[in-house]
């Protein structure tokens, strides 16, 4: 006998991430707060061309060492966001891990302005790590199809082929040289 | 709510099997019961609770001696716990252990459908143990746990296994265990590893902060939830012979037996540990309980050229092995185990099995049994991915099936075995809540 309730925290729920062999994908559909779309707009266009800024969010992301790539999607005149991400291992299962990390930090610039989340940084400072897993999953939406041309390849194992290639092509050169 | 001002605990309301260590040596007995009348079930917790020791009880000046009792989901409700209390249970326990079986590995050989009775079956409602450094002291007590079984029907022991150290004083792959101990704050019980800070004590006792930094949530109501905790158990069959033979096969010589095996668990026999005796056992430290444990991967062991990354004792607990990555976050995951040996040993030497069951009863603590033993058990022991190695499962406990693969660092090449099987099966287990002692006596008084 399973009893499921209203009550039951988010890291209780079922999996929602489609899964394509290592790795899982998180989608997240938010609504932008209605007059907010603008100042979420130039946020994006600035962590994109702040080099500085860039630079701090790759690393952020790259430090997790099992996210391939994460995007954000402006759509339906900037009045909706999309968060689409792939991440080794189960979405779900790390789901506590990340959210001490300091995604949530990086995110939380642009998640205050969808609904949903606090309407400034001290309010979104403020939310609990529940109220947050609570946010994000609840507007996680399950991926009608998900597929990946490396299915078998983590993260790690991408980086350290590319650490190989380098040093094998290095050694050709100074072979041939 | 942030809370990071340490809170005593309640250790006179703490069953002591939650926080101390096992005694060493030790004899056990796992009873299994089944609730056929909610008011017998009651009397039975009245009777028991007397029996049960605290956490705050002084230890026996000749050793350590106790009885702990947990509950299954069907155990809660056989008793007759408000619908609306059993629904704020997390829904991993209120499924079970079989329910969880795909998640968990325990396919194939390991698969419900093959577990012992009454393992996952629904019909196991009270787990009692009893723990005693030897077989006298462990039959007085179990004297007075049966004293507390009421004549007429309504609650009957369904199951019984006993346990045992073998005369070795390993498990029965031949290895020491049962050396690490976290550090729990406010548990007055020194940690096994000085390196490693103590964890909140919310991680294994409920109602207090966390490594979350918060309140988790507690089953309802707090009368009920208050000072208890979750108990994994699995009865897991050890195929010592298939063990040995895969040893045999896969060496060069004796020696290089020794040396994979220890490279496959993280440790020597003696409970040396590799990171600290790279090259050959060191049973003087083995037995050193203030330095068996005093290591740390990233910093000791960053590129496991001593323990291999996908040993199982470096999988089970990583210690500061993704110090420089951001998930993996080993406080998150720990779970205090508490395992003893059943069965006969394997005489040295034997290399065919002999049919007789021998294992371990594997048991875990935790507050949180998603995010803890199952943690552990999903992406630590059963994958490999969050090293970069998907295709490598735990060499000793994962579910292979005979064609897995374990990569053992090496210079200048690396070492690679193959074709492992499965020599670990679980033969059952289930889900229990421990509950804390006033916890029990308000299990013994409900009256619906």
């Amino acid at each position: 006998m399973a009893v499921q309730t209203e009550t039951m925290k988010p890291a209780a729920s079922p999996r929602k991430g489609r899964r394509a062999g290592v790795a899982s994908e998180l989608s997240v559909l938010l609504k932008v707060k209605p007059g907010r779309e603008q100042q979420l707009r130039e946020h994006l266009n600035k962590e994109r061309e702040d080099t500085v800024q860039d630079a701090e969010g790759r690393k952020i992301l790259a430090d997790i060492q099992t996210l391939h790539e994460a995007r954000y999607v402006l759509f339906d005149d900037d009045t909706r966001l999309l968060i689409a991400t792939s991440f080794d291992g189960d979405w779900d299962v790390y789901i506590d891990d990340f959210f001490r990390t300091k995604v949530l930090t990086y995110w939380s610039r642009f998640l205050i302005h969808c609904e949903g989340a606090p309407d400034d940084l001290a309010g979104a400072a403020a939310l609990s790590l529940d109220d947050w897993k609570e946010f994000l999953t609840a507007h996680q939406v399950t991926a009608a199809e998900y597929i990946r041309t490396y299915p078998d390849l983590t993260v790690k194992q991408i980086l350290k082929a590319q650490q190989v290639m380098t040093a094998f092509q290095q050694l050709l050169d100074e072979a041939s040289s | 709510v942030v809370n990071n001002s340490p809170t005593a605990l309640e250790l006179d309301d703490i069953q002591r099997g939650v926080l101390h260590p096992r005694p060493s040596p030790y004899v056990g007995t796992y009873l299994l019961l089944r609730i056929a009348d909610r008011r017998v079930g009651r009397a039975l917790l009245r009777q028991l609770i007397p029996v049960i020791a605290s956490a705050a009880d002084p230890m026996n000046p000749d050793g350590d001696t106790w009885v702990s009792v947990s509950l299954t989901f069907q155990g809660l409700n056989a008793l007759g716990v408000p619908e609306h209390s059993l629904a704020s249970f997390p829904l991993e326990f209120q499924q079970g252990m079989a329910a969880r079986a795909a998640i968990l590995g325990d396919v194939d050989e390991s698969s419900p459908v093959l577990w012992e009775k009454p393992f996952g079956t629904g019909d196991v409602h009270i787990a009692v143990v009893v723990l005693s450094p030897d077989a006298a002291r462990r039959d007085v007590l179990l004297e007075r746990v049966e004293k507390a079984y009421p004549a007429v029907e309504g609650v009957k022991v369904i199951y019984r296994q006993d346990a045992r150290v073998l005369a070795t004083g390993r498990e029965p792959f031949g290895f020491k265990d049962g050396i690490s101990q976290p550090a729990v704050e406010g548990s007055l019980i020194k940690g096994s590893n000085h390196l490693e800070g103590a964890l909140k004590a919310g991680e294994f006792v409920l109602g207090y902060p966390d490594e979350d930094g918060a309140l988790a949530p507690i089953p309802q109501p707090d009368a009920l939830g208050r000072n208890g905790t979750y108990v994994v158990f699995r009865k897991l069959h050890q195929q010592v012979a298939a063990f040995r033979q895969y040893l045999r096969a896969n060496a060069a010589s004796p020696e290089d037996q020794t040396l994979l095996a220890a490279k496959m668990m993280g440790r020597w026999p003696s409970g040396a540990p590799l990171v600290l005796s790279p090259d050959r056992d060191d049973p003087t430290l083995g037995q050193d309980p203030a330095g068996n444990n005093e290591f740390l991967y990233h910093v000791d062991d960053p590129t496991g050229l001593r323990c291999p990354a996908g040993a199982h004792a470096r999988r089970a607990n990583p210690r500061d092995a993704f110090r420089d990555e951001l998930i993996g976050i080993n406080r998150l995951h720990r779970i205090i185990r508490r395992s003893t040996s059943y069965g006969p040993p394997l005489p040295d030497g034997v290399l065919d099995d002999d049919g007789a069951d021998r294992g371990i009863v594997f048991v875990a603590i935790q507050a949180h049994i998603k995010r803890q033993f199952e943690f552990v058990q999903t992406q630590w022991v059963n994958d490999g991915i969050f090293r970069g190695a998907p295709g490598e499962k735990d060499p000793i406990v994962g579910p292979n099936d005979g064609t897995g693969v374990f990569t053992i660092p090496r210079q200048p090449v690396r070492r690679r075995i193959r074709g492992l099987p499965r020599f670990v099966i679980n033969r059952g287990g289930e889900y229990c809540f421990m509950p804390g002692l006033r916890a029990l006596a308000w299990l013994a008084e409900l009256d619906s």
